[in-house]
C-alpha cells in the first residue's frame, strides 16, 4: 500500500487550520488522499498490450462448484478473479456461462440442517446449457471439468468428445485451434493458468475405484510424459506468456474422503454384541464393541469381499447418510463398494498423486516462465492450519462449516476461489516485481442455502 | 441502585471514546476549555472528578455542577475490496450526549469536603455499515461506564497541601455486533453484557507558593467482568448452528494517573501544563465467551482478540484569561499517544495519535452562578494498517467534535 506521506502533512496541515479556525461544529472531515492499489504489473506486459490472462485445466480452472458449473457460482472462477485484479476488462474475459441451475452430473444444494447440526443436503436440476457459445472466439477461460492432462492436447473433433463440457466449451474452427491448448495460445495470453492432472486419479478415487468413471489412474509414466509434452507445447505456442500450473491435492486435504470417518459407526453395548454374534463377521474376525466402531463395507463386487474399516480406508461424502443411520448401512448390510475407497486403493491413488507431483514439478523446472501454483501444499496448510481470511476464523476443508470447499466436498466455495487467486498474485507479484492488489476474499459471498420453498 | 441510575440520570446513554482509547474525560466544560488539564487545583465542582483534593480548595459552602458533552465522533476507513478497487467506509453519523453531575461541600474551619461525582470516564461507541468489509471484525460496538464516585479530602498546612481519597462504584455494558461470514446470509452475532464493580481513587493538590499549584491525581484500573447473552439473527434453517446462549467478556478499564503544573502569571492569566499517564496495558487481549459456539453449539468458545495496548501519555497545555470579571476565555492543546501500534488497530476502535485543540469561556451570571461553555475538535493521525494480525489492514482517520456546556452554583 502506498501513501502519499508528504501530502497527508500537507493536508494534515489545511485541516488543523481549517478545524480550529472555524470551530465547526459540523464535521470537520480530514478526507486525506489515499493512493490506491497501484496495479502495476512489474515486467509481466512487455509488449504495450492491454493484460490479457487466459486458462485451462480441469474443473478447478473453470470454477465448478457444488457438482455443476451454474453462473452465480462460476462468475467468482479464479482466472476471471485474477483478470480482473490485474486490470483486464471484465467485459474482455470471457468465460463459459451456464445459467442456474446450471450443467453438472450432481447439483447438491444445502436445504438446512437437522437438530443435530448435521447439512440435509439434496441433489437439484442441473441440466442447462451455455448461454454465451457460438461467438467463434475462444473463451479465455477453456477449463473443462473431468478434463485429463491428455485432453489438452488431444486434437479431436469437440463436437464428438465424450465429456458434454468439451463438447460446449470447445469451439470449432480453423482460426480457433484444434485442441484447448492451440485455443488459448489464439488469444495470446500474458499470463495462462493451467490446473490439470487431478482427475488423472481423482475419477478414479471417487466412485471408491470401481472403475465407472475411470477404469484406473493414468499411468504415472504416460502421465509424466503426458504432462512434459504438455507445457512444452504452451511454451512453443505461447513463448512469451507467464504460465501458472497447478498441482494435484492429496486424499486427506479433501472433505471428498474424510468428512465421513471410517469409525463413525457408534454402538450402544447391545447393538455390539448382536453384531459379534453375526457367524460371516465372527469368520471374519470382525470386532465390535460399545462406542465408535469400523463400518462393515463392500471391496469388491462379491459378496465374499466385505471388510470391517481401519483407519487408512475413506467413506465418500456420496454415502446415503440416510442408509448410515436408519438403514444398517455398514452393520448389517455393509456398505456398497462405489462409497469406499479401501486402503489399497487409496495407497494407489497416493502413490500415484505423489508420482504425478513429481512429474509436474519436473515439467514446471524445465520452463523458466513457468511456476508452480502448489495446490497440494495450500490445501494441506489449508486442512492442517486454516487458511486466514479476515477475522479470528480461518477458513479450513472441514465440509461446509470450514468455508473453503463447496458442498460437493472437492471443488472450492467462492472465498476458496479467491483464496486460490491470490495465491496466483502472490506468484506474479514476487517473481515480475508486479503489485497486484489481493482479492478482497471476505467480501466474496458465502455459502448460500436452498431451502425447500 | 444500578437500575433506578440508568433510567433517572442517565437516559441518554454516553457511548463515546474520544480520548486515547476508549477514555473519556470530556467531563466538565471548563476542563475541556482547559484540555483536561485541572488536575492542578480546584476551581468548581467538576475538581470531584479532575482531582478530589481540590475540594478544599474551593470556597466554604456547597457547590453544585450539571455539565452535558456532545461528542460527534467520525471515522473512515480505506482498504481493499475485490475486484481491484479501494474503497472508504465511513462511521455512521452518531451523536453521543454525555451528561455529568458533581456536588462538594467544603469547610475550611474543619479542613474538611466531601463530593460526590456522578460521569463517565470510559465509553464506547462505533457503527460501522452492516455491509462493510470489516463486518466480521466490528459493526456495532458500544461500552459504557457510568461511575458514582464519594469523595473525601482533608486540607494540611494551612491549605498548601491537600488529600483525597474516593470509592468507586462502576455500572457497565458492552455490546457487540459482527456478522458472521461463513453462509450467506451472513448470520448476525449480537453479545449484551454487563457488569457492575468497584475500585478507587486518590488525590494530591499543593499550592508551594502564591500562585503555584501542583496537583495529582490517580484512578485505580476498575475490572469489569461482564456477563449477558450472545444471541443470533440468520435464516431459520441454520438455527440448529446459530442458538443463543450465555456470554461474556471481561475488560480492566485503565488507570488514570494525572499530574499538572498551574502558574497564575499575572491576576488575569493562568497557564497550565499537565501530564495524563493512562494504564492501558490492561487492553491486552479481548476474549469473548460463547457457551454456545457459532456454528457448533454443543461447544463453547473462546475468541481471543489480541489488542497489545500499552501505558501511554498524553501532554496537555493550557491558558485561561480573565478578559473582565465576568468572563474567562480559554485555550488549550494536548497531544495524546495512541497506546497502540499501527498493526494492532482495528475498527470496534479505530485508534490514532490524537491532537486536541480547545477553546472554551466562563461567564460569571451572578455572584452564586456561573456557566462554561467549550469546543474541543480532535484529529487522529492518519493509521495505516499492515501486518494486522486480524488480517485487516487499510487505512484509518479518525476525528471528533465535543460542545460542552457547564452550569455551576454555589450555595
Amino acid at each position: 500500500m502506498k501513501l502519499h506521506d508528504t501530502r497527508s502533512a500537507l493536508n494534515l496541515k489545511i485541516l488543523l487550520l481549517t478545524c480550529v479556525l472555524t470551530f465547526a461544529l459540523s464535521a470537520c472531515d480530514p478526507d486525506l488522499a489515499v493512493e490506491p492499489g497501484s496495479g502495476d504489473l512489474g515486467s509481466i506486459v512487455q509488449d504495450g498490450r492491454p493484460v490479457v490472462v487466459a486458462a485451462i485445466g480441469n474443473s478447478i480452472t473453470a470454477g465448478l462448484q457444488s457438482g455443476a458449473m451454474y453462473a452465480s457460482a462460476s462468475q467468482f472462477n479464479s482466472p476471471f478473479l485474477l483478470a480482473q485484479q490485474m486490470g483486464m476488462p471484465a467485459a474482455d474475459f470471457r468465460y463459459p456461462i451456464f445459467p442456474d441451475p446450471g450443467f453438472g452430473f450432481s447439483r447438491v444444494l444445502l436445504r438446512g440442517f437437522n437438530e443435530l447440526g448435521r447439512p440435509i443436503l439434496d441433489v437439484g436440476p442441473s441440466l442447462g446449457v451455455i448461454s454465451n457459445s457460438g461467438s467463434g472466439i475462444p473463451f479465455h477461460n477453456l477449463g473443462v471439468p473431468g478434463a485429463l492432462v491428455a485432453d489438452m492436447t488431444d486434437d479431436e473433433t469437440f463436437n464428438t468428445r465424450i465429456n458434454p463440457y468439451a463438447r460446449m466449451i470447445g469451439v470449432e474452427g480453423q482460426s480457433a485451434g484444434a485442441t484447448f491448448v492451440e485455443q488459448a495460445a489464439s488469444l495470446d495470453p500474458h499470463v495462462l493458468v493451467s490446473i490439470i492432472g487431478s482427475n488423472d486419479v481423482l475419477l478414479f478415487a471417487t466412485d471408491g475405484a470401481t472403475g465407472s468413471l475411470l477404469p484406473a489412474p493414468t499411468d504415472s509414466n504416460a502421465f509424466r510424459i503426458g504432462i512434459q509434452q504438455l507445457y512444452d507445447r504452451v511454451t512453443e505456442l505461447m513463448p512469451d506468456a507467464i504460465v501458472l500450473a497447478g498441482n494435484v491435492p492429496e486424499l486427506t486435504s479433501s472433505p471428498f474422503f474424510t468428512t465421513i470417518k471410517w469409525n463413525d459407526l457408534s454402538l450402544t453395548a447391545e447393538q455390539a454384541a448382536a453384531l459379534n454374534q453375526v457367524p460371516v463377521y465372527q469368520q471374519l474376525g470382525f470386532a465390535f464393541q460399545e462406542g465408535a466402531n469400523g463400518f462393515v463395507a463392500q471391496t469388491g463386487p462379491t459378496p465374499a469381499e466385505i471388510k470391517q474399516l481401519g483407519p487408512n480406508d475413506f467413506v465418500l461424502l456420496t454415502t446415503p447418510q440416510d442408509s448410515l443411520l436408519s438403514a444398517g448401512w455398514g452393520t448389517q448390510t455393509p456398505i456398497p463398494d462405489e462409497f469406499v475407497l479401501d486402503s489399497e486403493e487409496a495407497a494407489l491413488v497416493n502413490t500415484m498423486i505423489a508420482a504425478y507431483n513429481r512429474a509436474i514439478d519436473a515439467a514446471v523446472n524445465s520452463h523458466d516462465k513457468i511456476h508452480l501454483l502448489d495446490l497440494r501444499a495450500l490445501l494441506k496448510r489449508a486442512t492442517e492450519s486454516g487458511l486466514r481470511v479476515t477475522g479470528s476464523t480461518p477458513l479450513t476443508t472441514t465440509f461446509i462449516s470450514g468455508g473453503l470447499v463447496s458442498l460437493d466436498g472437492i471443488h472450492p466455495t467462492n472465498k476458496g476461489y479467491g483464496i486460490l487467486t491470490n495465491e496466483m498474485i502472490k506468484i506474479l507479484n514476487e517473481a515480475y516485481g508486479a503489485d497486484i492488489p489481493m482479492v478482497a476474499v471476505q467480501d466474496l459471498p458465502a455459502m448460500a442455502l436452498n431451502p425447500l420453498p | 441502585m444500578h437500575h433506578m441510575l440508568r433510567l433517572v440520570i442517565l437516559i441518554a446513554i454516553p457511548q463515546l471514546a474520544f480520548a486515547g482509547g476508549f477514555q473519556i474525560s470530556d467531563n466538565s466544560a471548563r476542563a475541556i476549555g482547559m484540555g483536561f488539564n485541572v488536575a492542578t487545583h480546584g476551581v468548581d465542582a467538576s475538581t470531584v472528578f479532575f482531582n478530589p483534593a481540590g475540594m478544599t480548595q474551593l470556597d466554604d459552602g456547597i457547590h453544585l455542577s450539571l455539565g452535558l458533552a456532545s461528542i460527534m465522533p467520525g471515522a473512515k476507513f480505506t482498504g481493499l475490496t475485490s475486484q481491484n478497487q479501494f474503497r472508504t467506509t465511513d462511521l455512521e453519523d452518531e451523536v453521543f450526549l454525555i451528561p455529568n453531575l458533581y456536588a462538594v461541600w467544603n469547610d475550611t474551619s474543619m479542613n474538611l469536603a466531601a463530593g460526590l461525582g456522578v460521569f463517565v470516564p470510559y465509553g464506547l461507541g462505533t457503527e460501522w455499515p452492516g455491509d462493510w468489509t470489516g463486518r466480521n471484525l466490528a459493526v456495532r460496538s458500544s461500552l459504557e461506564t457510568i461511575v458514582v464516585n464519594p469523595n473525601i479530602a482533608y486540607s494540611l498546612f494551612d491549605d498548601r497541601l491537600s488529600l483525597s481519597a474516593g470509592f468507586v462504584m462502576a455500572f457497565g455494558t458492552v455490546e457487540l455486533r459482527q456478522k458472521i461470514l461463513s453462509f450467506d446470509p451472513e448470520p448476525q452475532v449480537d453479545m449484551e453484557a454487563d457488569d457492575q464493580a468497584f475500585s478507587f481513587n486518590l488525590g494530591l493538590a499543593a499550592t508551594p507558593s502564591e500562585g503555584l499549584h501542583i496537583g495529582v491525581s490517580y484512578r485505580h484500573n476498575i475490572n469489569m467482568e461482564y456477563e449477558g447473552e450472545g444471541k443470533f439473527t440468520v435464516l431459520d434453517e441454520l438455527r440448529p448452528l446459530f442458538q443463543d446462549g450465555a456470554g461474556s467478556t471481561a475488560i480492566d478499564l485503565p488507570f488514570d494517573l494525572r499530574a499538572g503544573l498551574a502558574y497564575q502569571v499575572s491576576d488575569d492569566l493562568l497557564v497550565a501544563l499537565g501530564v495524563d499517564y493512562v494504564g492501558w496495558s490492561s487492553y491486552d487481549t479481548l476474549v469473548i465467551h460463547f457457551d454456545k459456539a457459532p456454528g457448533n453449539p454443543s461447544e463453547s468458545l473462546d475468541v481471543v482478540n489480541p489488542r497489545e495496548y500499552e501505558n501511554s501519555f498524553i501532554y496537555q497545555l493550557a491558558a485561561e484569561y480573565g478578559l473582565s470579571d465576568d468572563l474567562l476565555l480559554r485555550g488549550a492543546f494536548y497531544f495524546d499517544a495512541v497506546p497502540v501500534e499501527s498493526m494492532y488497530t482495528q475498527p470496534l476502535l479505530p485508534d490514532a495519535d490524537r491532537l486536541g485543540f480547545a477553546v472554551g469561556a466562563g461567564f460569571q451570571l451572578s455572584e452564586q452562578m456561573s456557566l462554561d461553555v467549550a469546543y474541543l475538535g480532535i484529529i487522529g493521525l492518519q493509521r495505516e494498517v499492515e501486518n494486522s494480525p486480524a488480517n485487516f489492514n487499510g487505512v484509518y482517520n479518525a476525528w471528533a467534535n465535543i460542545a460542552a456546556v457547564s452550569l455551576n452554583y454555589s450555595l
